[in-house]
């Protein structure tokens, strides 16, 4: 019976912690990344999984995701599984990334994504590229991307801000841009 | 004497009590028109889904082209003119071949299934099985086949108790009952998990009875609308060559569905069948199906490809070229198949079916900026160059025209 009721516990243990995110709180101001440093102008939520994911409101209206430094064979979304998840490769361009990059956010439930712009862009000292993106999110809420990265020795690396169409995406885009801007070494 | 077995003893009181609230009652056909009556269980469905269609008529998620929602429309009142007015469709994006029915007129169809269709015909034959299942109210037959059973397995499962409890507890049987509890108390659960599992596989098996239904149903609509069904039994060839590759096939007994294999088979006996008693020259109409699938072949493609490995994908693209799809098309997803994948050889393969794809038919301008890009990998950079500027000739408004642009300064 004992061993019942320790099994029950540990069973309703792992329910609660598997259907809890686990957020910390990331303050505004400087932030070393390891390659480089940011300047957040606002407070975020940040949930660390590859990419980490940061939020203001909840993932549902927007969010910030970081690949920092991907490498040559790994996958670029780690929690996907084996046969739906692009693996990054160093030789790749940016139309490339792009291309893996969308289709592996439509394999976490975004769907009918279309790549609105790409072009160079810097990204910090280094040469990379932007883009912008809409879709729909798994809960069909029209959605609009806006992106940044950059393959710095062969590695990835890439800011993808999204959220909600209509209110939440120009909500917070001003601290993805001055993100963005505040890259440096 | 003896002394009592709780175990056998409510067993034989529970499961005829079982199957008596298994017994179901055949429901009448669904009347063009007509929403069902407030104070019925039916009319509780309909609201909940109505909820869902109003969350789903709002959702990004679908996709919204009046003429292809036309298109659709129109071969559903043809297929099933009586409940023309009765049904919506909506058209979702999805990997998979599926469509499906709910009880309140709400008809998902999945661009899977759209993309894996040779024509109008086979398209009517889906059509007419989806208003099968509204027809024939399976939804509402499911739902309280699944209800009595579930208030059987509870209303036994309180008996059992109560009866093992009891007997426990009455004065002068303790000592015997006591030593019976722990493999009474086993034998109910073991008794109320048998009823959960029968339940499940019982269900099971109705809606394949169900499927093989909505099937006739939707063969002899077609016929009656005067296309030729004879095409149908392909779909479900087709569909068998593709479960045959997939990953886990599920044993029949605990399939939704009937196999392909019965469905080819019970849809050729059918449409044979049948056609004799219908005059008139019949048709499949497959030009007028692929002028309206065609704008997003491309688009449906790619995402029917995902996940898949690439024998399936192989498969799919094979089906592509049997439908009549344009080769450059397919060698593009062919080439952008061996591009992912990414194993020794598979760089020559895309190459080969890059090279293909711009020189045929059909071929999207994505093809030239993916010969390039596969191109400038092997160091052919001359070469890269003037599929990149073919890209840019191709696609004047493209939105990475830029970063295209500067592909074509770097390589020269």
């Amino acid at each position: 019976m004992r061993r019942f009721v320790g099994l029950l516990g540990g069973a309703l243990l792992a329910v609660s912690v598997g259907c809890t995110y686990s957020y910390t709180r990331i303050g505004h101001g400087e932030h070393d990344l390891g390659r480089y440093t940011i300047t957040t102008p606002v407070e975020w939520n940040e949930w660390l999984a590859r990419p980490t994911v940061w939020t203001v409101h909840g993932q549902g209206l927007e969010y910030l995701l970081h690949v920092n430094g991907v490498a040559d064979g790994q996958r670029i979304f780690l929690e996907l599984r084996e046969n739906t998840s692009r693996r990054f490769m160093a030789t790749w361009r940016a139309s490339e990334v792009v291309d893996a990059f969308m289709e592996s956010l439509s394999m976490r439930g975004a769907s009918s994504w279309r790549v609105v712009r790409l072009e160079p862009a810097p990204f910090g000292p280094w040469d990379g590229f932007g883009f912008e993106a809409e879709f729909a999110s798994a809960f069909g809420i029209p959605m609009k991307g806006s992106g940044r990265g950059a393959i710095i020795d062969g590695e990835l690396h890439l800011f993808f801000y999204a959220g909600a169409r209509e209110h939440y995406f120009h909500k917070h885009l001003y601290a993805f841009e001055a993100i963005v801007a505040s890259i440096s070494t | 004497m003896s002394a009592p077995k709780p175990g056998r003893c409510v067993a034989t009181w529970a499961l005829p009590l079982f199957l008596v609230a298994c017994a179901s009652t055949p429901l009448d056909e669904a009347q063009p028109g007509q929403r069902p009556s407030d104070d019925t269980d039916e009319a509780g469905l309909w609201q909940m889904l109505e909820r869902e269609e109003f969350q789903l008529r709002t959702s990004a998620s679908v996709i919204r082209d009046e003429a292809l929602q036309g298109y659709l429309e129109s071969v559903l009142c043809r297929v099933t003119p009586a409940y023309c007015g009765d049904i919506r469709v909506y058209v979702l994006p999805s990997p998979y071949f599926d469509a499906a029915m709910t009880p309140n007129g709400m008809m998902l169809v999945y661009t899977g299934l759209l993309v894996r269709l040779e024509n109008e015909a086979q398209l009517a034959a889906v059509l007419g099985h989806e208003t099968g299942h509204y027809a024939r109210k399976h939804s509402l037959e499911q739902w309280r086949l699944m209800r009595s059973r579930l208030d059987a397995i509870q209303a036994t499962s309180s008996i059992l108790t109560a009866a093992v409890t009891v007997g426990f507890a009455v004065p002068g049987t303790a000592a015997a009952a006591g030593s019976l509890f722990r493999p009474a108390a086993a034998a109910s659960t073991m008794l109320r998990y048998s009823l959960v599992l029968a339940t499940f596989i019982e269900q099971r098996a109705y809606s394949r009875e169900q499927e093989r239904e909505a099937d006739e149903y939707g063969v002899s609509q077609t016929l009656a609308a005067g296309y030729d069904a004879s095409t149908v039994q392909a779909v479900w060839h087709y569909l068998a060559k593709e479960e045959a590759l997939a990953d886990r096939r599920p044993p029949a007994f605990l399939r939704t569905h009937p196999l392909p294999e019965e469905r080819e088979r019970r849809a050729l006996a059918q449409a044979g069948h049948e056609r004799q008693t219908v005059s008139g020259e019949a048709d499949v109409h497959r030009d007028r199906f692929l002028t309206h699938v065609a704008p997003y072949r491309n688009e449906w493609l790619h995402l029917a490809r995902q996940g898949l490995d690439v024998e399936p994908q192989r498969l799919l693209l094979d089906r592509q070229r049997q439908i009549g799809v344009a080769e450059g098309l397919v060698s593009f997803h062919e080439a952008s198949m061996y591009r992912v994948r990414n194993r020794k050889g598979d760089a020559e393969r895309a190459l080969a079916a890059l090279a293909e794809a711009v020189e045929s038919e059909g071929c999207p301008p994505a093809a030239y900026r993916e010969y390039g890009l596969t191109l400038w990998d092997e160091m052919r950079t001359e070469e890269a160059r003037r599929a990149f500027e073919a890209y840019l000739a191709a696609a004047p408004a493209a939105a990475d025209r830029a970063m295209v642009a500067s592909y074509v300064s770097e390589l020269r």
